[in-house]
C-alpha cells in the first residue's frame, strides 16, 4: 500500500476511535471514505463491537471489600482528628506559655524595681529568695500548667502508640 | 435543549462543591456515600490498571484513604471522579516506582501474570452468551495489549471521560491520548475477529 493511501486509512481509522469528537467537517470526509474502503467499514464494525464489549464488562467490587473500605476510611478519619486534636492543644499551650512568660517578665521587672527602691530587703539571700519565688511563680508555673493539660490529654501516650503501631 | 444542558451542568457543578465541602470537612458519611457510588468503576479502573484483582483490591482501600487525607486539595471545580482516578493512578505509579524502576509500559504485561478476572455472569440466554464470549475475548484481548491503551480505552469506552478528562487523570498530552484510543482499538482487533470466528 502507497504510503499517502496508508495515512488515508490512519486518518480515517483514528476518526472512528475518536467517534463523537470529530468535527462535522471530518465526519463528511469520512462518510466519504468509508464509502469506498472495506478495510476501514471492517474497522468501524471491529470498533464497535468493541466498544460495546467494553462497555458490558461485569466488573463488581466485593461487598466485603466495600465494607472493609469503609471501616479503614473511618478509622484513619478519626486518627486524623485526634490528631488534629492534639495539635491545637499543643498550640493553645504554647501560646499559653508565651503570653504567661511575657507577662511574668513584666511582673519580675516591676518587681526588681520595687526591690531596689525599698529598703526592706536588705539581706540578699533575702533577695535570691524574692528572686527565686518570683521566677517560680510567674516564669515556671505556665509552662507547668501547660505540661499538665497535655499530660491530661493524653498526648504523650498518643504519640507512643502511633510509633508503636509503626 | 440547552436549559436542561444547563441544568445538568448546574447540578454537577453543585454536586461537585458539596463533595468539596465534605472533603474539607472529612464528613465519614460522605466518604461512606462515595465509595459506594465509585465502588464499580474504581475497581473497574484499577483492575485494568494493574491487571490483577488483589492488587486492584489493594490499591481501592488506599485511595480512599488518600482521598481522605489529600480531600482538601479537591476544589470542586472539576468531575470528582477524574480526581479519584488521577488519585489512584498516581498511587499505582507511585507504588511500582518504589518497588522497581518501571514506567507504565511494563505494569502488569506479564505474560506469566495471573490473568485478569472477570466474573462470569449466571445463567443467560443465547444473546448474552454471544455477548459474553465478546467480553471473554475483549478481555483476553486486553490483557495482552500494552497498559497505557488498556487504560485509556477503560478511561474512555467504560468511565466515558472525555478526552481532555483522561489527560487530566493519565497526565499525557490530548494527541497522545487520541494516538492511544486508536492504536488501542487497532490492537483489540485480532481478538474482535477472532470472537467472529
Amino acid at each position: 500500500m502507497k504510503p499517502e493511501k496508508q495515512e488515508l486509512h490512519e486518518r480515517a481509522r483514528m476518526m472512528i476511535a475518536l467517534g463523537e469528537e470529530v468535527s462535522a467537517s471530518e465526519q463528511a470526509w469520512l462518510a466519504d471514505h468509508v464509502e469506498f474502503c472495506a478495510a476501514c467499514r471492517g474497522f468501524i464494525e471491529v470498533a464497535g463491537e468493541a466498544i460495546g464489549s467494553m462497555r458490558t464488562i461485569p466488573v463488581t467490587a466485593d461487598v466485603s471489600l466495600v465494607s472493609m473500605t469503609k471501616a479503614r476510611v473511618r478509622q484513619r478519619a478519626q486518627q486524623l482528628q485526634l490528631h488534629q486534636e492534639r495539635l491545637w492543644v499543643i498550640s493553645m499551650c504554647c501560646a499559653a506559655v508565651t503570653l504567661g512568660t511575657a507577662i511574668s517578665t513584666f511582673a519580675l521587672w516591676q518587681g526588681f524595681v520595687w526591690m531596689g527602691l525599698g529598703s526592706w530587703l536588705q539581706s540578699t539571700p533575702a533577695r535570691f529568695g524574692f528572686v527565686g519565688l518570683g521566677f517560680l511563680a510567674l516564669a515556671v508555673m505556665p509552662a507547668v500548667l501547660a505540661a499538665v493539660v497535655l499530660l491530661a490529654h493524653g498526648t504523650h501516650m498518643a504519640d507512643y502508640n502511633e510509633n508503636y503501631q509503626g | 435543549m440547552n436549559a436542561i444542558t444547563y441544568c445538568l451542568v448546574s447540578t454537577m457543578a453543585d454536586e461537585n462543591a458539596e463533595i468539596a465541602r465534605g472533603l474539607r470537612r472529612r464528613d465519614p458519611d460522605l466518604l461512606d456515600q462515595l465509595i459506594e457510588k465509585y465502588q464499580h468503576r474504581l475497581l473497574r479502573y484499577l483492575l485494568h490498571l494493574t491487571g490483577r484483582r488483589e492488587l486492584a483490591e489493594d490499591f481501592f482501600q488506599e485511595t480512599w484513604i488518600r482521598v481522605l487525607e489529600r480531600g482538601r486539595q479537591y476544589d470542586g471545580r472539576r468531575e470528582f471522579s477524574a480526581w479519584l482516578f488521577a488519585i489512584a493512578r498516581n498511587l499505582v505509579m507511585d507504588s511500582f516506582r518504589r518497588k522497581q524502576p518501571v514506567s507504565l509500559d511494563t505494569v502488569s504485561n506479564d505474560e506469566d501474570a495471573a490473568p485478569m478476572e472477570i466474573p462470569a455472569s449466571g445463567p443467560t440466554p443465547f444473546d448474552s452468551t454471544v455477548q459474553n464470549e465478546q467480553n471473554q475475548q475483549i478481555c483476553s484481548g486486553m490483557e495482552k495489549i500494552a497498559v497505557e491503551y488498556r487504560e485509556t480505552l477503560a478511561l474512555r469506552f467504560q468511565e466515558g471521560m472525555s478526552l481532555e478528562e483522561i489527560a487530566n487523570v493519565t497526565g499525557a498530552p490530548l494527541g497522545t491520548v487520541k494516538s492511544r484510543i486508536y492504536r488501542g482499538l487497532a490492537a483489540l482487533e485480532p481478538w474482535m475477529k477472532g470472537s467472529r470466528l
